[in-house]
């Protein structure tokens, strides 16, 4: 069957994710040309592998470009802001991250492209106030302005005021790692007159009574992000109830992320809204005592997305599992202290959690026969990715490698395209992931073994591999391991 | 096959098969390429189709037939939630058919100059090779082997796609 040029076009513009994209573009050569002259949104995911030449010229209608550097590795986005500026004037969006950004780039880029609407920097450092002044003051049809992780500090409390009066796009906001005081008049004037604004994420500075009236003046909000601390009680009282009153008027609230150290009392406002949370990000809230995560969690019962520390512990693993029966996707960090989770925790959420798609798991211990059990639970899985804190580390029952326990993953979980593979490992572990995960396209080995004689089964057999990532690779050099895969 | 009412003026079509429906004018004129013809006045009594099998024209009859009835968006603006909702479940099940119908149905489609038709038809099929490698998108659309990329070629879409990807 020849589907014609017209019909191609409007199939692929059916199609969004990368992933999707990617694969279409391999079809054929038609199907090849029209993702590369349809494609607007374009995800460079390493900076150092590609030209900005060639990815405009594969892609010379894209509006939307997210650009991420290696860890570690010094990516020049003068070079890239240049390029793009000659030749892609209309472009949308940009997102970067893990680079060193000067102002004077990002004044270009908030001069070059009038119609950015999308702007966003994570983990990205070189730039100060002034440079994120300009993208507020020049873009003047701008709809998200999300800064995160990155180290940047305003003295003057009031750079809210470069946003023009004019201004009323914005649908989100994030200046959570901005540091200074937010003048709480600028902030409001600012989410008052933006009728759309759905994500809004604020620094520790921002008081809860400030909060309070912000969100009666954005009743639509859906994502909320906050870090404010207070110290006297009295005040803690009468922000509870203002909190709590407000909270109540917000009827599309679904996601919410706490920083910093909040106060327990005012944890207890946001129990109101908890019925109502699809996804909740308790990463960065460090100070937060482990018995108020379990219990606000308790109440989370419509909870899909969760991220958490392993300070928890397995109980409090148990604990949410009992109660967010339809997460789909958990993501337990590393915490501090000397609790963390292990294999009991993973029973647990897969017995009860059993919708899960995708698990980060940072653990201290695990077992083979809990990843079998795992892997006949959570049969849908798509992402799955243990970290065990000691490097090397075998089965801590049978002390033997994990080989076993990922073999049952690859083998049961017949969707899976992300792997992520640490402790003790023999080649037999490739020998499975080669047999077995068709579909995996991302493997990552930590702390991986002495041997690369397994690397030749993951090369036949995984078809639809795109990427590999070794650490701690102490006798193979991570390019050769590459050039092997994909020779 | 006679699928009217006999006060409005009628319109032939022939399938490539031979065999003829009788359809209103307006069913037909959901179809701008016909709608063309008859503003041109190059319309006979009978319009053959014949690159469109009975079975295909069918299935396009009753869409048009469907979406002709519905009242349109544009001629009211508020038209009722239910009708609205009547025509997507309608849209939805008359998709769920096998993929080389769907395909036949496309062409039709694009041949008779139907958008919203090929717009369904384009969704449904995007919808089935979502998550789908290459080699199975190949398979699914059965799209034949003569245009495929060299293996440089493909290689080096392959080495691309790896940074286009988030």
């Amino acid at each position: 069957m020849h589907l014609p040029e017209t019909v191609v076009e409007t199939i692929l513009k059916n199609l969004d994710s990368n992933t999707d994209r990617n694969s279409v573009s391999l079809v054929n050569k038609l199907w090849y040309t029209v993702d590369r002259y349809s494609r607007k949104i374009v995800h460079v995911s390493n900076c150092n592998e590609i030209s900005p030449q060639r990815v405009i010229q594969r892609f010379p209608n894209l509006r939307s470009l997210t650009l991420k550097a290696k860890h570690g590795v010094l990516c020049d986005v003068g070079v890239w802001v240049d390029v793009l500026s000659k030749n892609c004037g209309l472009l949308e969006s940009l997102r970067l991250k893990r680079f060193v950004v000067l102002d004077r780039e990002l004044v270009k880029v908030s001069t070059c492209f009038p119609k950015l609407k999308g702007f966003g920097l994570k983990s990205c450092s070189g730039f100060s106030i002034d440079g994120l002044k300009a993208i507020a003051s020049n873009c003047e049809n701008l709809e998200q302005f999300e800064v995160e992780k990155c180290d940047v500090t305003d003295n003057s409390s009031h750079w809210l005021r470069s946003f023009p009066e004019t201004l009323t796009s914005l649908t989100s906001l994030n200046i959570s790692c901005i540091r200074g005081a937010i003048d709480a008049t600028d902030l409001e004037r600012l989410v008052t007159r933006c009728p759309n604004l759905t994500t809004l994420s604020l620094n520790k500075t921002v008081s809860a009574n400030i909060i309070s009236q912000i969100l009666i003046k954005t009743p639509q909000i859906v994502h909320l992000g906050i870090g404010s601390t207070i110290q006297n009680l009295e005040i803690e009282i009468l922000s509870y109830y203002q909190l709590s009153r407000s909270l109540l008027k917000c009827e599309s609230i679904e996601s919410l992320a706490f920083f910093y150290q909040i106060p327990i009392r005012l944890i207890h406002a946001f129990y109101i809204i908890c019925p109502k949370l699809v996804s909740v990000n308790l990463r960065f809230a460090s100070y937060l005592p482990d018995v108020e995560v379990v219990n606000f969690l308790k109440k989370c019962r419509k909870l899909r997305r969760l991220s958490i520390r392993s300070c928890m512990g397995d109980e409090g693993l148990e604990a949410v599992s009992k109660s967010c029966k339809n997460l789909e996707e958990l993501r337990v960090f590393r915490g501090a202290g000397s609790i963390g989770v292990t294999e009991k925790g993973l029973i647990a959420i897969s017995t009860r959690c059993q919708k899960l798609k995708s698990l980060t798991y940072f653990c201290t211990q695990m077992t083979n026969a809990a990843l079998v059990t795992f892997s006949k639970n959570c049969p849908n899985i798509t992402c799955f990715k243990l970290i065990i804190s000691t490097p090397n580390q075998p089965d801590h029952l049978t002390l033997q490698s994990f080989d076993h326990g990922y073999g049952a993953i690859v083998e049961s979980c017949k969707n899976l395209k992300k792997l992520t593979i640490s402790g003790q490992l023999t080649d037999d572990v490739f020998l499975y992931i080669g047999m077995y995960a068709e579909r995996l396209e991302v493997l990552s080995v930590l702390n991986a073994g002495e041997s690369d004689m397994g690397i030749a089964y993951v090369k036949n057999g995984c078809k639809n591999l795109r990427k590999v990532e070794i650490s701690n690779r102490s006798r193979i050099n991570e390019a050769l391991f590459l050039a092997n895969i994909f020779a | 096959m006679s699928t009217s009412s006999s006060s409005s003026k009628k319109i032939v079509l022939k399938s490539a098969d031979n065999e003829t429906f009788e359809i209103d004018e307006i069913v037909a004129l959901e179809s701008q390429a016909i709608k063309n013809m008859i503003e041109d006045e190059c319309a006979d009594n009978v319009i053959p189709l014949g690159n469109i099998d009975s079975k295909t024209l069918s299935k396009i009859i009753e869409y048009c037939k469907k979406h002709a009835e519905s009242p349109k968006k544009d001629d009211n603006a508020d038209i009722d939630e239910k009708a609205v909702e009547d025509l997507k479940s309608f849209d939805a099940e008359f998709a769920k058919v096998d993929m080389p119908l769907i395909q036949d149905i496309l062409m039709a489609a694009n041949f008779l100059n139907i958008d919203n038709l090929i717009g369904l038809m384009c969704r449904t099929i995007a919808d089935r090779i979502k998550g789908k490698t290459p080699e199975e998108i190949r398979k699914i659309l059965n799209i034949n082997k003569n245009d495929l990329l060299s293996p440089e070629q493909e290689a080096k879409a392959r080495e691309e796609n790896s940074w286009a990807f988030d």
